[in-house]
């Protein structure tokens, strides 16, 4: 079960977060680097690692063998689709913002997307677990 | 509230119901099959319990190869007797 949870953790959520630390990386090492990790994050690139997170946590634990725990099963996968679904239509807001060249709030996307990407990965945390149980 | 509040806080609410889920899930199944050390101490208990009866079927072989002894002596003692009275019985027959 905890080994699960670990390869969950570090090829899921760790390794996701790679792109992002090696663009944060680079902004950081160029001269006269004005690096800032809210606007870094206020792409919305946090929110597709969500969604994506809560994609394979839920294939997997629809997939799991075992039918044991469904009520659980069912309430952890719709409460991680729930979570999908917030994360896409929101970044599909932001995309479509900056795209028209609409201001946004840079903040408040950054603390959003944290949220949603610390819902993600406790939710998908979850959904790894009940598709070990 | 906009977008972003009612994201946040749907997705909050929806990771404390995954969470939750996950919680019960493990308690039933702490209740069921017991913790950890529950089990490694039933599991103790039980080797104790095997290397128990082994210990007693081994002292039980030991009685029955000393039995086996005993009759294999006996049967031994017997197949002696015997030529000696197959020998007396010829020679007054003869």
């Amino acid at each position: 079960m905890l080994e699960k949870l670990v390869t969950w953790f570090v090829f899921s959520v760790v390794l996701a977060l790679v792109p992002l630390a090696a663009t944060f990386l680079f902004q950081a090492s160029r001269p006269a680097a004005n690096v800032d990790l809210a606007k870094l994050l206020a792409e919305g690139e946090l929110l597709l690692i969500a969604a994506s997170l809560c994609a394979a946590a839920t294939a997997d634990l629809f997939t799991s063998s075992g039918s044991r725990w469904r009520i659980g099963k069912v309430l952890a996968g719709g409460a991680t689709v729930v979570i999908l679904l917030f994360s896409a239509i929101y970044y599909a807001s932001v995309a479509t913002s900056r795209a028209d060249h609409v201001a946004l709030e840079a903040l408040i996307v950054y603390r959003t997307s944290l949220v949603l990407f610390g819902s993600a990965v406790l939710a998908s945390g979850a959904c790894a677990f009940l598709s070990k149980a | 509230m906009n977008v972003s509040d009612i994201a946040a806080v749907g997705s909050a609410i929806a990771s404390l119901v995954a969470i939750a889920a996950a919680g019960w899930v493990a308690a039933s199944k702490r209740r069921v099959h017991g913790t950890g050390r529950q089990r490694f101490t039933g599991a103790t208990l039980d080797a104790q319990g095997i290397s128990f009866r082994l210990e007693r079927l081994s002292t039980e072989l030991d009685d029955a190869r000393v039995q086996v002894k005993l009759l294999q002596d006996e049967i031994d003692a017997n197949c002696a007797l015997q030529p000696a009275e197959t020998g007396a019985r010829s020679s007054t027959a003869g």
